[in-house]
């Protein structure tokens, strides 16, 4: 009897845990992000200007295509300071500690071998043509850096370029006639338009220049034409020529949007959000995802965009989402989402600083980003549409 | 006689919950070897571009970092409950144990492993 009782007693006593112990154990964080204490910010802040310190160039990373190199330095920089940024602005008394991290960033990203992998599609340095025409989009992401560092520092010495980058966009923006612009020739990424979008909505909040109109229009467009009409999500990937879709409407696009969008509209990124959780969130144990495919869709790819996809959940749309999370003020989702990031992202704490062993430069930038999003942050602007 | 001696006075590790607890606690320097070798790579990173040599040390060692971690903190606890549970009832059961034989006892009864 004892040799069927023990094996039985012990299966009883793992499940009974299982179902208690890891969801406390991984969750113990979530109030602190949940308020934004101070020290669980500044632990992720060191963490992530650690990397900025350290050097991080597109030579740093190994995806084996120097574009998608390039563009991970760039994102690195971008969410580090617009993660600073949002701690700055929650904790005005650690600008002196983060302000000259912003500013060794933000010059790192306008130097022209940040911007190559951009200079090398078009065949000219986005920032020596803003007066041209093409897209040139994914200079949306140092827009939206320039815009945080200028909401802290209205006379950093980058201003003027902000001021012309920001014209530019708006004027590419406003003259295409699909509300989109391409990232490099023949290619259109909507999830990279909300970057400019949320660029130009900063930039109004930073200087107070009247981007009202502009944003309304774009906010309007992408309702009508750029979101599956089935599950709410953003098209991935739409037609240059035409505006119609080039690829699914996906997660990890979605999730990102709903952070950029909300320096530009938050009524559209709280829409956004609601699509996201509604198609795709998913639990499991107390711990959630976010699937990179809706759940009723038979797709199940994965690329550069997506990162991994386990079991249909991405683990770009996961960590994206945590910002949504935050943002619109979705403490449930939050708790999961981060349980889920405790659990596999392995943070690691010494000398006060946080780093994801998974993630490295760029999930310690993107994690600072989204877990120091908030309603306080990014929403203001779209309030005055 | 001496090594018979020492692997006598080593039984107790043989006994299920002992095992477990010390199977259980040898994870946890395993996986903080394996949380350094996945950092020094790069982390998931390592795994996007071309196979390369980090990417070839990355993918087992993450593979086998996040079945510990799954492990450690889904299986763990309730091991670690039902071994201590299942130790102290036969440290309970040891006690309770006559220290002669009394007559319409068993002295054999208790414990597996409190001989």
């Amino acid at each position: 009897m004892r040799r069927v009782a023990r094996p039985l007693l012990v299966m009883a006593t793992v499940v009974a845990l299982a179902g208690v112990f890891p969801r406390w154990w991984c969750g113990r964080d979530v109030d602190d992000y949940a308020r934004g204490d101070i020290e669980a910010q500044r632990r992720l802040a060191r963490g992530a200007a650690a990397w900025i310190e350290s050097g991080v160039r597109p030579e740093s990373f190994g995806t084996g295509n120097p574009r998608f190199d390039g563009e991970w330095a760039l994102v690195t920089h971008q969410m580090v300071v617009l993660g600073l940024g949002q701690v700055v602005l929650a904790h005005p008394e650690l600008k002196t500690e983060y302000a000259p991290v912003i500013a060794r960033a933000v010059e790192r990203m306008i130097a022209p071998e940040a911007l190559r992998f951009g200079t090398e599609a078009w065949g000219r340095a986005g920032l020596e043509a803003l007066d041209d025409d093409e897209g040139h989009a994914y200079l949306g992401y140092l827009a939206l850096a320039l815009g945080m560092a200028r909401l802290l520092d209205s006379n950093m010495p980058q201003a003027d370029l902000h001021d012309r980058l920001v014209t530019a966009l708006a004027r590419r923006l406003r003259q295409s006639p699909h509300m989109m612009i391409e990232t490099y020739p023949g290619e259109t990424y909507p999830p990279d338009v909300s970057a400019v979008a949320g660029a130009i909505g900063l930039h109004g909040r930073a200087t107070g220049t009247d981007h009202h109109t502009l944003l309304a229009d774009w906010s309007e467009a992408v309702r009508s034409r750029y979101r599956d009409p089935r599950s709410g999500l953003l098209y991935q990937a739409v037609r240059s020529q035409t505006g119609e879709p080039a690829d699914l409407a996906r997660g990890s696009g979605t999730a990102i949007a709903v952070y950029f969008t909300a320096f530009a509209d938050s009524t559209l990124s709280r829409d956004l959000y609601e699509s996201l959780r509604a198609g795709c969130a998913t639990d499991l144990l107390g711990f959630g995802g976010i699937r990179e495919h809706p759940v009723d869709s038979q797709a199940d790819s994965a690329d550069i965009d997506s990162g991994p996809v386990l079991l249909g959940v991405g683990v770009a749309a996961t960590g994206f989402a945590i910002a949504g999370s935050r943002i619109h003020g979705d403490r449930d989702r939050l708790t999961t989402l981060v349980r889920t990031l405790h659990l596999f992202g392995l943070p690691s704490d010494s000398d006060g600083a946080r780093h994801y062993l998974t993630g490295g430069a760029l999930g310690d930038a993107i994690m600072l980003a989204m877990l120091t999003a908030g309603p306080a942050t990014a929403a203001s602007t779209g309030d005055r549409l | 006689m001496r090594g018979a001696t020492t692997v006598g006075r080593l039984r107790w590790l043989r006994r299920p919950p002992v095992a477990t607890l010390v199977l259980l606690a040898a994870l946890v320097p395993c996986q903080l070897a394996l949380e350094w070798i996945v950092a020094d790579v790069g982390g998931m990173q390592a795994l996007v571009g071309p196979v390369d040599q980090r990417s070839i040390v990355a993918g087992p060692c993450l593979a086998m970092l996040l079945c510990v971690r799954l492990i450690l903190v889904f299986m763990a606890p309730g091991l670690i409950l039902a071994a201590a549970g299942e130790l102290l009832l036969a440290r309970r059961g040891r006690g309770k144990q006559p220290l002669r034989h009394e007559p319409g006892t068993d002295s054999t009864s208790g414990s597996s492993g409190a001989r």
